[in-house]
């Protein structure tokens, strides 16, 4: 991975974020902390030679000038780390450890840093740093006391090396995990998005994003995806199949009206003909239209939202019997209806369900010979249409759902063959199965049961 | 005859239609666009207005949307393509009184059109409507004939009352499933059919002049005549 393109990862943007306030922090931390030790070191420092100062020059005081540089000569040859020079009016030395009065030191009642040479230890002698205070002595001495901080210079030199050296490997692991989980999240990121920009290019819906099984976050995402992919995929070969079987199944009655038109241009100009012709054509348009429009209708239930209302199953069963009861007479069908028990609580499409079952209760009209009869039942399951007609065999059930099968070789009943099958989308539609079964098995006629089962809420 | 104006921007449909609502003695003006239709229709005057929902420039939702706000009360009647119950809600909430999937037949335009028309005379809220020697009582829901009391089921009285409020129209099938049983969908095989067989026998049976006519193709018709 390149730099630029690291630098483009928001997991390494946010590493280097996290990095730099990280940093912001500890060294404000840090500094506070040296700050702080260095102080402690130095009022150390400090109040020793405030001390020897104030004592020598109290004894300088008491005994005059002599016996301040006796005491300092001893001290002086004391060793240890305190520094002495005593100097009269003229400047010349009267005592102390020190050679000349450094030049850094010069004005009394502050603090000096000086260097100066030393040797020790059988060592050539090498620079140390002193800090000296000065006291003005009355008859013109000057005195200068000052104590050696080459230790503690060392110590603070060290707390900075050990600062600088923890906040700098901080910052390289942070950056190397940074480059590490950039890499992965960003290893992880396009999968999705190789997924992605495949599908784009070929449209091949079967793919999926890899699922590492680690559960984590982009496994949420990875499954989520996937599952919105499968059902893109369901809809669009529902969608294909659709658009397919309307265009297959218009294609053959537009042909059949062409080739009538056709006919009836190439025969002899009679008017009488012509309005024939025309007659027969404009129904076969307006059953084309029919045929169309329940295939939107069957399209429709298949897919896409829909507003959900509450649906009186018994009500509507209710009228629907009621609806076709004239015309059962006439074709001497008993057309019955019967409440078992309450009816499921449904939220669905009243009037998609309502276009099922009279296709329910119309085809079983349509099937059943005179003197049979029709019942509609409604119970806690759902719906039933039973009749007394001949049913329809095992193997062909299935079939029966399609669009456009007509099981009757004869054709001679007038439909469609959409029926059925709008009736097992609606069915569909609202989690429901259109179940075929014998309405009553063990008779030579057997009938046709035909249930809207409705999975219970 | 009545004013009628027909916003449709296929000037196919809109030429056939005009020509043959034109045939039936009514003056019919023509727009193929919203705004012209708008304006047209501002100018006042129509008894019915035609309006194809989906309109170049302004959409036969926005303009009778507009008419309505202007307190214009004409009634109107959508022609579609969409026929969804979905967008036949739309259609009524922007203050359409009807809507016509299309393609349609003109037999059914014309006697929906002559039904919103009539829709602005009193005779649709009279509650007594007397058709020859028939009575109807719409509040105490009862059906005399000659002074004979018909035994009637509620569907069936409901199915009479409204060819009665078209008294002397056709009302297609599908004007009576959608006004009597509020069903929009086709149930098929002659259902309206048998019931009107059923409701004829009843209100017509037994008296020399018939009142419930089949006008063949298209509908039935409650008249006198």
């Amino acid at each position: 991975m390149r730099l630029t393109e690291l630098l483009r990862t928001s997991a390494f943007r946010l590493t280097l974020g996290y990095l730099a306030v990280l940093a912001i922090f500890a060294f404000a931390g840090f500094r506070y902390l040296y700050s702080e030790s260095l102080e402690a070191l130095q009022i150390e420092s400090r109040q020793i030679v405030a001390a020897e100062l104030e004592g020598l020059a109290e004894h300088y005081r008491t005994f005059g000038p002599l016996r301040l540089a006796n005491v300092i000569d001893g001290r002086s040859r004391y060793g240890g780390r305190s520094l002495y020079l005593l100097v009269d009016r003229r400047g010349r030395k009267t005592a102390g450890n020190l050679a000349s009065w450094p030049e850094a030191a010069q004005g009394p009642g502050t603090w000096h840093d000086f260097h100066y040479r030393r040797a020790h230890d059988d060592q050539p002698p090498h620079r140390h740093t002193a800090r000296a205070y000065v006291a003005n002595l009355p008859g013109g001495f000057r005195l200068l006391v000052a104590h050696d901080i080459d230790e503690e210079i060392a110590l603070s030199r060290r707390i900075v090396i050990f600062g600088a050296a923890a906040g700098g490997l901080i910052v390289l692991a942070g950056l190397a995990a940074g480059i590490l989980v950039s890499r992965d999240l960003r290893r992880r990121a396009e999968a999705v998005d190789e997924t992605g920009r495949r599908i784009m290019e070929d449209g091949d819906l079967s793919r999926r994003v890899p699922v590492t099984g680690r559960g984590d976050e982009f496994d949420d995402l990875a499954t989520s995806v996937n599952r919105m992919l499968a059902r893109i995929e369901v809809l669009m070969a529902e969608l294909r199949e659709v658009t397919d079987n309307i265009a297959h199944d218009l294609r053959r009655p537009l042909a059949r009206l062409h080739a009538r038109l056709e006919d009836v241009l190439r025969g002899p100009a009679e008017t009488g003909a012509y309005r024939d012709a025309l007659e027969r054509s404009v129904a076969e348009v307006r059953e084309l239209m029919d045929s169309f429009n329940t295939l939107l209708a069957i399209a429709r239930a298949e897919s896409g939202p829909a507003s959900m209302l509450p649906v009186d199953l018994a009500g509507l069963a209710e009228d629907l019997v009621e609806l076709h009861a004239p015309l059962a007479e006439e074709r001497g069908v008993a057309l019955e209806f019967t409440a078992a028990g309450p009816a499921p609580d449904l939220e669905g499409q009243p009037e998609l369900l309502a276009q099922a079952l009279s296709n329910l209760i119309d085809n079983a009209l349509k099937y059943t010979p005179s003197g049979g009869r029709v019942s509609v039942v409604v119970g806690p399951s759902g719906v039933s249409v039973a009749d007394s007609g001949p049913g329809i065999a095992p193997e062909d059930r299935e079939r029966a759902l399609d669009r456009f099968v007509r099981l009757d070789p004869s054709r001679h009943l007038p439909g469609n063959g959409l029926g059925l099958a709008l009736a097992a989308a609606a069915a569909r539609r609202h989690q429901a199965r259109l179940v075929l079964t014998d309405a009553t098995p063990d008779q030579t006629s057997p009938g046709l049961k035909a249930s809207l089962e409705f999975a219970p809420s | 005859m009545l004013d009628i104006l027909i916003i449709e921007d296929d000037a196919e449909t809109a030429a056939y239609t005009a020509r043959g609502l034109r045939e039936d003695g009514h003056r019919v003006e023509t727009a193929a666009n919203g705004p012209d239709g708008l304006e047209a229709a501002r100018d006042g005057g129509f008894d019915v207005l035609v309006v194809d929902r989906m309109l170049p420039v302004l959409d036969g939702l926005s303009l009778v949307r507009s008419l309505r706000a202007e307190g214009d009360r004409t009634p109107v009647l959508f022609l579609t393509a969409l026929g969804s119950v979905g967008d036949r809600v739309k259609g009524l909430n922007a203050g359409g009184d009807d809507y016509l999937v299309k393609p349609f037949a003109f037999a059914e335009l014309r006697a929906r059109i002559e039904a919103l028309a009539r829709r602005r005379t009193p005779v649709a809220t009279e509650t007594d409507v007397t058709i020859g020697d028939l009575e109807i009582r719409r509040l105490e829901r009862v059906v005399y004939r000659a002074g004979t009391l018909l035994p009637l089921k509620p569907k069936e009285f409901r199915l009479l009352e409204v060819l009665a409020e078209h008294a002397g129209r056709v009302v297609t099938r599908t004007m009576l499933l959608e006004q009597v049983w509020d069903y929009r969908f086709d149930p098929g095989t002659n259902v309206i059919d048998a019931q009107i067989s059923r409701l004829r026998a009843k209100i017509d049976r037994g008296f020399d002049r018939p009142l419930l006519h089949t006008v063949r193709g298209v509908g039935y018709r409650l008249a006198a005549d």
